[in-house]
């Protein structure tokens, strides 16, 4: 039975065959739900990969190698934002000068409020490069921290973690110190929690929702920008 | 004082002359390279071709340059070059893109599960990470509300009127 099981795992197909079943279920689950942003169909998949791998006694490594073809895909997705971007050219043209700053404010508080205690406490590049990126959407964090030498499988979930986090008290919080407008909340929502805050803003409209767009995906090229050279400044 | 007149007058046929020779030649200008890159032509595979052959170019730019971008990110900048040189997003890669939206956090999975790996970082960094997510993002949402409130929206609403 061991045996069986054994050969099973190391079909070259089993890795994508669980995640896409752990997807599934997880994102079923989410829809009962009512799409809970804390429910997150990520967060439950990876809980229920990483309970079978645990379980099984599979190496990380080897799933990693199965599941590969997924994991190359997160590239072309980082060329397919081009679509969403091009989508919002006319409203980031109509206010460019305006966007950019909120933009560039939005993008350095949220590299200084990440790093600014593990710098202060001397931790090591690789944490650092693990949590910079972290209010970039999760296809460029991912890149982003392997290719400073961060550990890409935290980022991942930290990233995630960032986007439930926004979500759930991004609302109440911009409600309290008194951001009423729809756009502006949109554009926070989407800049600090990515997809799944633009997720969330759609909920409170479609205006938030456009706005969120156009945060998140603007966010995420100058974090491409802005985190490696903030790191070569703090390795200098 | 007249010739003014006269080119004022007639100004509106001048624009449409102007555009009308603009329009021809930067379309005729084109031509042999966006109709090569026309996908809607070759489809979904061909959408998803170009979308590897932009990543390749893009990774195999960025290790060659030595930056320390993803090269995906190059591939998206040229692509979105592209949209604009032809003025359009291309439709095949539009369907492509609302096809696998929904499924774009599925593919986060493989990578996440890497955090099993990495129990002894979280272990001794988790207020760290903990500050980082929960203080940086609640920081993040509101300082941009603030100041999205204060500039974003009056210039929106200075060009709507």
């Amino acid at each position: 039975m061991m045996e069986a099981i054994g050969q099973a795992q190391n079909h070259p197909l089993f890795g994508i065959a669980v995640t896409l079943a752990a997807y599934a279920l997880a994102s079923a689950i989410w829809h009962r739900l009512d799409k809970n942003a804390i429910f997150h169909p990520v967060l439950l998949a990876v809980i229920f990969v990483g309970a079978l791998l645990v379980a099984t006694d599979m190496p990380y490594e080897v799933y990693l190698l199965q599941a590969q073809l997924l994991n190359l895909a997160l590239g072309a997705i980082i060329v397919l934002l081009a679509v969403p971007l091009y989508r919002q050219i006319g409203l980031i043209r109509r206010c460019a000068v305006t966007i950019l700053c909120c933009l560039l404010i939005g993008s350095f508080v949220a590299l200084l409020s990440a790093l600014l205690y593990p710098f202060l406490i001397g931790d090591g590049i690789e944490l650092l490069a693990t949590i910079a990126p972290k209010s970039a959407t999760t296809a460029v964090a991912v890149q982003i921290s392997e290719r400073l030498g961060g550990i890409s499988g935290l980022t991942a979930v930290v990233v995630i973690s960032t986007g439930i986090t926004g979500a759930v008290l991004g609302p109440p919080i911009l409600e309290v110190i008194g951001v009423k407008d729809a756009r502006a909340q949109g554009f926070a929502l989407g800049l600090g929690a990515h997809a799944i805050g633009t997720a969330r803003a759609f909920q409170i409209s479609e205006t938030a929702g456009v706005f969120a767009s156009v945060g998140m995906i603007l966010n995420a090229v100058l974090t491409i920008v802005l985190v490696p050279a903030f790191l070569c400044c703090i390795n200098a | 004082m007249r010739t003014q007149d006269w080119i004022s007058r007639t100004s509106y046929f001048w624009s449409l002359l102007i555009q009308e020779k603009f329009a021809r030649r930067s379309t005729a200008n084109f031509a042999p390279i966006t109709g090569f890159f026309d996908l809607s032509r070759y489809g979904v595979p061909g959408a998803i071709a170009l979308l590897c052959a932009l990543t390749v170019l893009g990774d195999t730019c960025a290790s060659f340059s030595g930056l320390p971008v993803p090269g995906a990110a190059i591939g998206m900048l040229l692509l979105v070059g592209l949209f604009a040189i032809r003025g359009e997003a291309d439709a095949a890669l539009v369907r492509v893109f609302d096809a696998a939206t929904p499924c774009f956090p599925m593919f986060f999975v493989p990578a996440a599960v890497g955090v099993i790996s990495s129990v002894e970082v979280i272990a001794t960094a988790w207020a760290q990470l903990a500050i980082a997510v929960i203080f940086g993002t609640a920081v993040t949402v509101a300082a941009t509300g603030v100041v999205a409130q204060a500039l974003l929206v009056r210039s929106v609403e200075e060009l709507d009127q």
